[in-house]
C-alpha cells in the first residue's frame, strides 16, 4: 500500500489532550516524571517547530531544550485555558524568536502571532534543513518507512495508515475495519512498534 | 508487555480513560522504563510517519534525557491552588455523566456538605450566594437518593479539604477556594485520599452518609 499525500494529520499526534491535562496536574503536584512524559511525547514536534527558525539541528535542539525548561518553570501558572500543546508550541516559538534576536539575526516570521504556534508545527514555508545530508536522510527515512509499511500484515498496515495518514479516530477505524476499537488500538500499537524496529538502525546512524 | 497493557496505553494516549484509570496509567508510565520507552516510541513513529518529508527535523535519541537532567536541577512545582479551569471530557465520562444525571434528574436540591475548614479562599466563601442557600434542601423525593460522586485523583485540593456544594441536579460541583465548577461528568471530590464520595440524600435528613471508600469492583 502506498502512502497517501495527506501527511501531517495533526489531530493524530495531539490527541489525548485530557491525558496531557492529567500529566500537567501531576507536574503541578511536584511530579517531575510526569513532565518527562510530556517531553517524550512532544519532543519531536517542538524540535521540528524550532528547527524551522534556526540554522542547524544542534541549535534547534538547544533552543527546544530551553523551551521545555521554560515551559516547566511556567507550568505552575498553566490554567488549562488552552490545550497544553498549543501553550507549549507558543513558548517554543517565542523562545526561538528570542534566540534569533539574541543572536542578532532576523526573525524569520515577523508577523507570526504566537497564537498561531500550533499551525507552525505543520506549516510549510518556514526554514527547512535542506542540506544534502538532510535531504538524503529524509529520503532514506521515507524509503525505510515505505519498506516497513509494506512488510506489515495487511490489518496492521490498514489500521496505521488510516490513523497516521488519513487522521481517522479509533472509532472511525473500527467502523471501517469492522472490528472492536480495542483491536484497532492493538493493531496500531503493534504497527508502530514494528516500524520503530525497522527505523532504529537509521535513527541510530543519524544520532552518531 | 501484554495485550491488555498495550490497549490501556493506547487508550491513555488518546485520553479515553477515566481519571482514576488514567492516573494509574500515568503512575505506571512514570515508574516503568519499558512502558515509558513504548510511550516514546509510539509518538516518535507517529511523528516520523507524518513528517518524513525532506527538511523536517526530529529530536535525537538523547534529547529527552538531556531535558530531564536539566529539569532535575529545577525545583519541583507545587501549584498553590487548582489551576485548571476546565477539563476535556472523554466520551466515557460524558456517558457516565449522562447516566448519573438521569439518576438524579428528579432531585431538586442545593446542598452543602460540611467538610472541615476552608484552607484558602475563605473570603470568597463568605461572599458566595451559594452558601447562603445551604439549607435549601428542598427535595421532593419520598425516599433517599444515592449520589455517586466519582473520585478524581488530579484535582488539587488540600487534605483538610474545602467545603463542597452540590448544586441542583448535580450538574456541577462548586469547590470554594478553587473558583472552579466541574461538570457533572467529573462530579468528584478527592481530598488527597482516594475514594468515592458516597452520599445519600433524604428530604428529611438532607445529605448524609458522607463517606469515602474505594470500590474494588469499580463504580456502580
Amino acid at each position: 500500500m502506498s502512502k497517501t499525500s495527506g501527511r501531517g494529520t495533526s489531530g493524530a499526534l495531539e490527541s489525548g489532550a485530557s491525558s496531557d491535562l492529567l500529566l500537567v496536574q501531576r507536574v503541578q503536584k511536584g511530579e517531575k516524571g510526569a513532565f518527562d512524559l510530556l517531553v517524550r511525547k512532544y519532543q519531536h514536534k517542538v524540535v521540528a517547530l524550532v528547527g524551522r527558525f534556526v540554522r542547524t539541528p544542534e541549535e534547534a535542539e538547544d533552543v527546544a531544550q530551553e523551551a521545555f525548561v521554560k515551559a516547566y518553570r511556567a507550568l505552575k501558572n498553566f490554567r488549562g485555558d488552552s490545550a497544553f500543546y498549543t501553550w507549549l508550541y507558543r513558548i517554543a516559538v517565542n523562545t526561538a524568536k528570542n534566540h534569533l534576536v539574541a543572536q542578532g539575526r532576523q526573525v524569520a516570521i515577523v508577523d507570526a502571532e504566537t497564537e498561531d504556534a500550533e499551525q507552525f508545527a505543520g506549516a510549510d514555508g518556514l526554514r527547512e534543513y535542506d542540506t544534502p545530508e538532510g535531504v538524503l536522510l529524509s529520503k532514506e527515512l521515507a524509503e525505510h518507512i515505505d519498506g516497513a509499511l509494506s512488510e506489515l500484515p495487511e490489518d496492521l498496515r490498514t489500521a496505521v495508515t488510516l490513523r497516521e495518514f488519513e487522521g481517522l479516530s479509533y472509532d472511525e477505524i473500527a467502523q471501517v475495519m469492522e472490528c472492536p476499537v480495542g483491536t484497532v488500538r492493538s493493531r496500531i500499537f503493534r504497527a508502530r512498534e514494528a516500524i520503530a524496529k525497522v527505523l532504529a538502525p537509521l535513527l541510530d546512524q543519524e544520532q552518531s | 508487555m501484554n495485550e491488555q497493557t498495550k490497549k490501556e496505553l493506547m487508550a491513555f494516549m488518546e485520553g479515553e480513560m477515566g481519571p482514576l484509570q488514567a492516573n494509574r496509567m500515568a503512575a505506571r508510565l512514570q515508574g516503568e522504563q519499558g512502558l515509558r520507552d513504548a510511550w516514546e516510541n509510539q509518538y516518535r513513529v507517529s511523528f516520523l510517519l507524518q513528517n518524513d518529508r525532506a527538511g523536517t527535523q526530529w529530536a535525537s535519541a538523547g534529547f529527552a534525557d538531556r531535558v530531564a537532567a536539566q529539569i532535575a536541577e529545577e525545583p519541583s512545582i507545587l501549584a498553590p491552588r487548582a489551576t485548571v479551569s476546565r477539563s476535556p471530557i472523554s466520551p466515557f465520562w460524558m456517558k457516565a455523566g449522562s447516566v448519573a444525571a438521569v439518576l438524579v434528574v428528579s432531585v431538586t436540591l442545593v446542598g452543602l456538605l460540611p467538610r472541615n475548614t476552608l484552607t484558602e479562599g475563605q473570603g470568597d466563601h463568605a461572599n458566595l450566594a451559594h452558601y447562603q442557600r445551604t439549607a435549601l434542601l428542598s427535595g421532593t423525593q419520598s425516599s433517599p437518593e444515592v449520589f455517586h460522586l466519582r473520585p478524581v485523583a488530579d484535582f488539587n485540593v488540600q487534605a483538610s479539604g474545602p467545603d463542597l456544594v452540590i448544586q441542583r441536579d448535580i450538574k456541577r460541583l462548586w469547590i470554594p477556594g478553587h473558583s472552579n465548577y466541574l461538570p457533572a461528568s467529573e462530579s468528584v471530590y478527592y481530598p488527597n485520599a482516594a475514594g468515592l464520595q458516597n452520599t445519600v440524600y433524604s428530604p428529611a435528613t438532607g445529605i448524609s452518609n458522607f463517606s469515602n471508600y474505594n470500590p474494588a469492583g469499580g463504580y456502580p
